[in-house]
């Protein structure tokens, strides 16, 4: 006689459970739609104020990466004139050196501070440096 | 009032049998060799940071190489620019209209298969091997190789210099309150030292100029008399021509009525100006912007956007053009038949990374390496330098040489001092900072 109560109670406490694993899991969908709206805010977006919005919503669903990164665009245009102009400065030099090393590094340093197209084109400058040296070298 | 008209028409008949018999200006190619050209310096100008106060510059003054299109062979026309027909205006202006739209039908303009021998050489050795004969080789080193060692780069990086600088520069706080103490020159930090390097440059030519002029924005007109006179006159033996090409250089065969109407002003229309024709050139645009825009193209992206914007204000043209674009984008969606064959890799890329390492590549330069090549291969290069962002399977070597240059002109226009980073990448100039 007491099994059937506990059966009702243990199938409601399962379904219970299902549905919150499903509320918490993120299909692929949802995931592709956020890495959209997530690399759309970052190669577009240039309103600190939409970034700081953006980021709390992502942070709220627990993406915290790229909240982090979004907060960092937003405080890139709060620097002071000479930091811009010492880092527009590094980026010209890093665009002139031959170091595929050291201008990764310098797109690494530039990335963490949330500038993003800097380290992209810095990455790609880097691979073209190592590329074009590997192409010498096979010639030679 | 009959025989009134008939007198009009007798005077206009008149008036432009006088244009027609008017003597036609001549057009006379000249090498670039033979022009007063100076020498180049046999010293960089490179002075340590230093000695150098301050940057001055004064801004070039224009001479008519600087103005001629890329200084085309120096094509000089013997009568003034006042005196042409109707005809050769309205020939020229249909030329022009003819090559904008082969350059927008990219996909179009550059089949596959027709490849110079000279083109056919490695990019990255231009100078040595892209051309055939001695003559040309010796010219083309001369033109690529002249002592210019602002932007050569042979010294390397000290180990850990590089990654200090990036963390100073990081975080604003370098020793000296602001200042770069370790970096007093372009050799202590193994890179051309951009704060001290002057606005204005010499590129071996003996003129001036500043970083504006490597602008991928400025490669100035295809098309005008001289250099219509040099393309024409300038065709390489033994390739197919190519249909686009050659419709956009001949000059356009007019009937007497129609120069006519050009004499009245009415000339800048082409022959194909019926109805059908307007719509059917403009769904070949709409087509050509659908698939550069899709293929990263942002010159596409912003015409797109213009047209939407321009829509929504409610002009009437941008609606249709927008109706269009709309239709087409579509019935074509992305990855469908409409697209280009992606090149998943840019492999230009390197090979500018090369290039842009030696001399500036400066209008003149580029204008004279150009004269080596024949009609053909003279527009492909150009087309290669206007649509560096063109990614083709079936891509003519030319065209390739062309967006290496291209590259290669970004890289060094970037490295100049006070050069505009959002034009370089608009990410990069807002996040640096850039007013």
């Amino acid at each position: 006689m007491i099994i059937l109560p506990l059966a009702i109670l243990g199938l409601i406490g399962t379904a219970g459970i299902a549905k919150a694993k499903r509320s918490k899991t993120v299909t692929p969908e949802v995931q592709r739609q956020r890495q959209s709206i997530y690399e759309t805010a970052l190669n577009e977006c240039k309103d600190p104020i939409k970034l700081r919005t953006l980021a709390e919503s992502f942070r709220a669903v627990g993406q915290t990466a790229e909240a982090d990164m979004l907060c960092k665009r937003a405080a890139l245009q709060e620097l002071p004139d000479d930091v811009k102009a010492q880092r527009r400065e590094a980026f010209r030099k890093a665009m002139a050196s031959t170091d595929p090393v050291k201008v990764n590094q310098m797109a690494d340093a530039f990335y963490s501070q949330g500038a993003t197209g800097a380290a992209e084109n810095l990455r790609k400058y880097a691979a073209g440096l190592l590329q074009s040296s590997q192409t010498q070298e096979t010639e030679q | 009032m009959s025989k009134h008209n008939d007198k009009m028409a007798v005077a206009a008949f008149g008036a432009v049998r006088l244009v027609m018999q008017q003597p036609r200006p001549t057009v006379s190619i000249t090498p670039v060799a033979h022009q007063a050209i100076p020498a180049p310096i046999s010293q960089p100008a490179i002075t340590p940071v230093s000695h150098v106060a301050a940057p001055s510059y004064s801004p070039p003054v224009p001479t008519p190489q600087m103005i001629q299109p890329y200084a085309m062979g120096s094509g000089n026309v013997s009568s003034p620019s006042s005196q042409q027909t109707a005809q050769q205006a309205a020939a020229i202006a249909a030329a022009s209209r003819a090559f904008t739209i082969a350059r927008l039908g990219s996909s179009k303009a550059v089949p596959i298969g027709q490849v110079h021998p000279a083109l056919t050489a490695h990019p990255a050795d231009l100078a040595s091997t892209a051309f055939q004969t001695a003559a040309q080789k010796a010219a083309a080193a001369a033109v690529l190789t002249a002592p210019l060692a602002l932007v050569s780069n042979a010294a390397s990086v000290a180990p850990d210099s590089m990654a200090s600088y990036a963390q100073s520069a990081m975080d604003g706080s370098f020793p000296d309150g602001g200042a770069e103490p370790q970096y007093q020159s372009a050799t202590d930090a193994g890179m051309p030292s951009t704060s001290a390097a002057p606005a204005a440059i010499d590129d071996g030519s003996g003129q001036s100029v500043d970083w504006s002029m490597l602008d991928d924005g400025n490669p100035g007109p295809v098309t005008g008399p001289a250099a219509l006179a040099s393309l024409q006159a300038s065709a390489v033996p033994g390739l197919k021509p190519n249909a686009a090409i050659q419709s956009a250089i001949a000059p356009a065969k007019l009937s007497l009525w129609e120069r006519f109407l050009a004499f009245l002003g009415f000339g800048t229309k082409t022959t194909t100006a019926s109805v059908h024709g307007e719509s059917s050139e403009l769904q070949s645009m709409v087509e050509s912007v659908v698939r550069r825009a899709r293929n990263g193209d942002q010159n596409a992206m912003a015409l797109i956007a213009l047209v939407r914007d321009n829509a929504k204000t409610g002009h009437p043209k941008a609606q249709e053009t927008f109706t269009l674009l709309q239709e087409y984008i579509r019935t074509n969606p992305v990855g469908g038949v409409a697209s280009y064959p992606r090149i998943g890799i840019d492999h230009t890329y390197p090979d500018a990374v090369a290039l842009s390492h030696g001399p500036l590549l400066t209008n003149p330069r580029i204008g004279k390496l150009l004269t080596r090549f024949g009609g053909q291969d003279q527009h492909a290069i150009r087309f290669g330098i206007e649509n560096r962002h063109t990614l083709h399977a079936a891509q003519h070597q030319g065209v390739r040489m062309g967006r290496i240059l291209a590259h290669a002109r970004r890289l060094q226009a970037v490295r100049m001092p006070h050069s505009s980073l959002s034009k370089f990448d608009h990410r990069v100039g807002w996040e640096l900072g850039e007013k």
